[in-house]
């Protein structure tokens, strides 16, 4: 199978074996954020609030006493449900109008293409944030508004590669054959351009994780979980960064940081596997 | 003789392994003359093209052997020297008549270009001497300030050609100069090549995969396979009375109009470079294979005078063996 | 078609681009729960006589579609009524932010682009080798950094060694001796916000730079170019690098959204008072009539950029302007 000698060579890439191996500690992280987990992440102390890292709290405690450890390993949770999620949405959508377009051509693709241009050009967190708001807080808020404003660099990808996939003599004998559109689209078309929607669909993952920690930052969307781009704000908003408490800042960020990073190093890989040009050293 | 190759090596990949697309080739080439080398793909053709010109690709290097064009000892030189000496001693044109021309400039400026980078005159004498060499290929006034996307593909080999002919340069390697283009483009282009050697006095090495294309224009022929030189001879030799089993197959396999005979092919597959069969190359799919073909070392006979081949059939007691 | 409908067309499709955003922008927010238009105008910040005055200028009280076509006539008049929060014409508000913002990003993307085609073009230059393995690892790190967060660690860096202030844009209740003592306090409070704008652009520019060259550099017209006699340096600056900026050009003006996010992240985290800054003080006072012109600013911006880039493209790309 084609689908099993990719996922070897993905194995051999280095970019891609590193990806995998972070994304897999994360979703480790996350699965068993209870039993590793020191303390409850929302209980609070109010003997032992602002404390600095010490063998009980490694991370130190925020000013409600909470231990920070605990709350940035809960906090992949949220990270990877909503990464997972608002690109799954995003991918989903991207993929079934860039079928559309590509496949049908014509009016149908000059109009779904000018919306995707619009939904490219628009300043997508301007709008998430004022959505965001006006929705209120909530998780399935943040992974639609994610979701819905993340979907057009998908569709355009996917539509130039079934633009050249629809003239292939296998799919032109599939039409000949009488072959139904959404038969030939899903039968045909889909399996040839599976492979390039995964290396997108981890930068759509990378992207909306990014842009859920950045929503939270800014105060809208699920502020009331416990999420990495929320910690860092309640060091803003207490005054701890400004008085220097690295043990808060520091650590969701590198979480934040190296999840993006596992997931951004998947998809350049399945790139670089699809596109063996961008390989160093190749023959030129 | 104007192009002397001496034993040339080429390997793609690292030392030790990695595959040599040309072993021990030796070529003699006379001043003036149109020169055919003929090879499928995979013989090393443009790998000879591209180590002349010492424009070897990445991973790509001359394991042995000296290519002297001119007396300019092409191999082992540093990037600026082979820089003047490209363009101006010996040029280049090759196939690909898409994106042989850089899209965002005028083809006038692409000809001058050559005459610029050498500094052999300023810019205004650079675009009337370019502007002479494109109507010396057929290119007229209409076509100077356009775009290569604005000219068809036979429009843009021939500004290729032009680009490369203007610092008159010594010798003109072609390499697949007419693959991509149709039939009557073909005929065209190659009648250039023979009318640009006699007018501006150049050596041209034409390399093809399409033996009659080559046969129509050449002076002497060279047939190449698996990265070894086959036999050497002059156009009338090679056609009329091929030696080597290989040419032989090759001028069977080409339709011909004027005899009716069956077209017969080589039949096996071309040899893998990376697992190359001991001794003769072509023994494999050759019919005339003997036992001591596995043992061949390659030697040159040259049972004619002014040919060579090298074949084990010709190391009778009849055939000279050359050094 | 040829320039013009070129540039007709890329015109016309940013003119309903605009509308498209006007009509949006209207919408979103007449039309999410509780249509937060409405219930502003009952804010008690506002004296009756404002609200009465507010009432009329946007028809309130008329049907959704006259109050659409005011929206249209009001945005295009600059007249986006009153900020809840400053209470002060909205356009009052938003001038001064443009301008703060424009002081910020106009450097940072500056700087982001010429070190991003610096450090690309040395990337792709070596490529395989250890500088493009740390150029391109350095990249790709670069931009999974939150924005936020790298300006939080700036932060940190700047506390502990005491040297640069870390929000707003000048020091607060500072009397300046002169203007030279007043633009250097700008410049200090400049400098964090540049860096953490600038690291985080430069990446992407980066990758792209390195990406394009690559497939430029293995072009045939990159070949012939050498074959002519051009040295690398040369092949570099006269034929891949226009080239690379073609596809380098679409991407930045694409990305412009994105662009955009870190800037309003960058000066969320420095306190600096521009447009993104002032996006997220409304959005914490609720200041609705803010927003709404914010981002019809910042969309209008950025499709009047796509305007310009498709311009430059076109000066570049002779396949636009004739085809």
């Amino acid at each position: 199978m084609r689908g099993t000698g990719l996922f070897i060579e993905f194995l051999h890439n280095r970019k891609g074996a590193a990806g995998l191996a972070i994304v897999a500690a994360f979703t480790f992280m996350a699965l068993f954020a209870p039993f590793i987990s020191p303390y409850n992440p929302t209980s609070t102390n109010p003997q032992a609030f602002l404390l600095p890292p010490s063998p009980s709290h490694p991370f130190g405690t925020d000013n409600l006493g909470q231990d920070l450890l605990s709350r940035d390993l809960y906090g992949a949770q949220i990270s990877l449900i909503v990464g997972l999620a608002a690109a799954g949405v995003a991918v989903a959508i991207g993929l079934v109008t860039g079928l559309v377009s590509g496949y049908f051509g014509g009016l149908v693709d000059e109009v779904i293409m000018r919306i995707v241009d619009f939904f490219i050009v628009i300043p997508a967190l301007v709008i998430m944030i004022v959505v965001a708001a006006l929705l209120g807080p909530g998780l399935l808020n943040v992974i639609a508004v994610i979701g819905f404003l993340s979907w057009a660099p998908v569709a355009r990808i996917i539509r130039s590669m079934v633009l050249s996939l629809r003239e292939r003599p296998f799919v032109e004998s599939a039409r000949a054959n009488n072959g139904g559109s959404l038969y030939i689209m899903f039968r045909h078309i889909f399996p040839n351009v599976s492979s390039v929607l995964y290396g997108n669909a981890m930068l759509a993952v990378s992207s909306a994780i990014f842009t859920q920690a950045a929503l939270v930052f800014l105060g809208v969307g699920n502020v009331t979980s416990i999420s990495w781009g929320g910690i860092i704000r309640e060091a803003y908003t207490t005054g701890a960064l400004t008085a220097g408490d690295m043990a808060w800042v520091v650590p969701p960020g590198i979480f934040i940081f190296t999840l993006i990073f596992g997931f951004i190093l998947i998809g350049y890989a399945v790139e670089e596997i699809m596109n063996p040009r961008l390989r160093g050293g190749g023959s030129g | 003789m104007i192009v002397e190759i001496r034993g040339l090596t080429v390997r793609y990949g690292p030392e030790g392994s990695g595959v040599r697309a040309v072993d021990h080739v030796s070529l003699d080439v006379d001043e003036g003359i149109l020169y055919g080398i003929v090879g499928e793909s995979g013989s090393g053709k443009s790998t000879i093209a591209m180590a002349m010109m010492g424009l070897l690709p990445h991973g790509a290097s001359v394991e042995g052997g000296s290519i002297s064009i001119d007396g300019f000892e092409v191999t082992g030189r540093k990037e600026s020297q082979l820089a003047s000496f490209r363009g101006r001693t010996a040029s280049l044109v090759f196939q690909g008549a898409m994106n042989n021309l850089n899209p965002l400039m005028r083809i006038e400026d692409q000809v001058a270009e050559t005459l610029l980078l050498h500094r052999m005159c300023g810019r205004k004498e650079a675009l009337e001497r370019a502007r002479r060499s494109l109507e010396l290929v057929g290119l007229g006034k209409q076509v100077w300030r356009l775009y290569p996307h604005e000219l068809s593909g036979g429009m843009k080999q021939r500004a290729m050609i032009a680009a490369a002919v203007v610092a008159e340069p010594r010798v003109l390697i072609a390499d697949e100069p007419t693959t991509a283009l149709d039939v009557i483009t073909q005929v065209q282009i190659v009648n250039l090549l023979r009318q640009l050697r006699e007018k501006l006095g150049m050596t041209v090495i034409l390399i093809s995969h399409d033996f009659p294309l080559v046969s129509e224009a050449s002076d002497r022929i060279c047939i190449l396979y698996g990265g070894k030189v086959c036999e050497v001879g002059s156009n009338s030799h090679i056609v009329r009375k091929p030696l080597h089993p290989y040419t032989a197959g090759l001028l069977n396999s080409v339709v011909s109009l004027r005899e009716r005979r069956e077209i017969m092919t080589i039949p096996g597959e071309p040899v893998d470079l990376s697992r190359p069969p001991k001794g003769c190359r072509f023994m494999p799919r050759c019919g005339s294979a003997m036992e001591k073909c596995s043992l061949y070392a390659y030697d040159s006979y040259s049972p004619e005078p002014g040919r060579l081949v090298y074949c084990e059939m010709y190391s009778g007691p009849d055939g000279n063996t050359e050094a | 078609m040829g320039w013009a409908g070129y540039l007709l067309k890329r015109v016309a499709f940013a003119a309903v681009s605009i509308f498209a955003i006007v009509t949006f922008d209207f919408f979103l927010f007449r039309l999410m729960p509780g249509n937060p238009i409405q219930i502003l105008y009952r804010s008690p910040a506002l004296s009756p006589a404002q609200i009465t005055s507010l009432k009329s200028q946007f028809g309130l009280n008329l049907p959704l579609y006259q109050q659409y076509l005011l929206f249209i006539r009001n945005s295009f008049t600059g007249n986006f009524g009153i900020s809840i929060n400053y209470l002060q014409p909205v356009s009052q508000v938003l001038f001064p932010a443009i301008l703060n913002s424009l002081v910020l990003l106009i450097p940072a993307n500056i700087l982001a682009i010429l070190l991003g085609v610096f450090a690309g073009r040395y990337a792709a230059w070596k490529r395989g080798g250890a500088a493009d393995g740390i150029i391109t690892g350095s990249s790709m790190a670069l931009f999974s950094i939150p924005t936020f967060w790298l300006g939080g660690i700036l932060i940190l860096v700047a506390i502990f060694t005491g040297t640069l202030p870390v929000s707003g844009m000048y020091t607060l209740g500072a009397a300046y001796p002169s203007p030279l003592a007043r633009f250097s306090d700008l410049l200090s409070h400049l400098i964090l916000p540049l860096i953490t704008l600038t690291l985080v652009l430069f990446g992407q520019y980066a990758v792209i730079m390195r990406n394009s060259l690559i497939d430029v550099l293995s072009e045939d017209y990159i070949i012939f170019a050498r074959s002519k006699g051009a040295r690398d340096a040369y092949v570099m600056r006269k034929h891949a690098m226009p080239n690379a900026s073609l596809p380098m050009i679409s991407i930045i003006a694409v990305n412009l959204g994105n662009t955009f996010a870190g800037a309003i992240l960058t000066e969320v985290v420095f306190s600096w008072p521009g447009i993104g800054y002032l996006i997220y003080e409304s959005i914490l006072a609720r200041d609705y009539p803010v927003l709404q012109a914010a981002f019809l600013i910042v969309a209008i911006a950025i499709v009047a950029a796509n305007v310009c880039a498709d311009l430059l493209y076109s000066l570049i790309d002779p396949r636009v302007r004739y085809s």
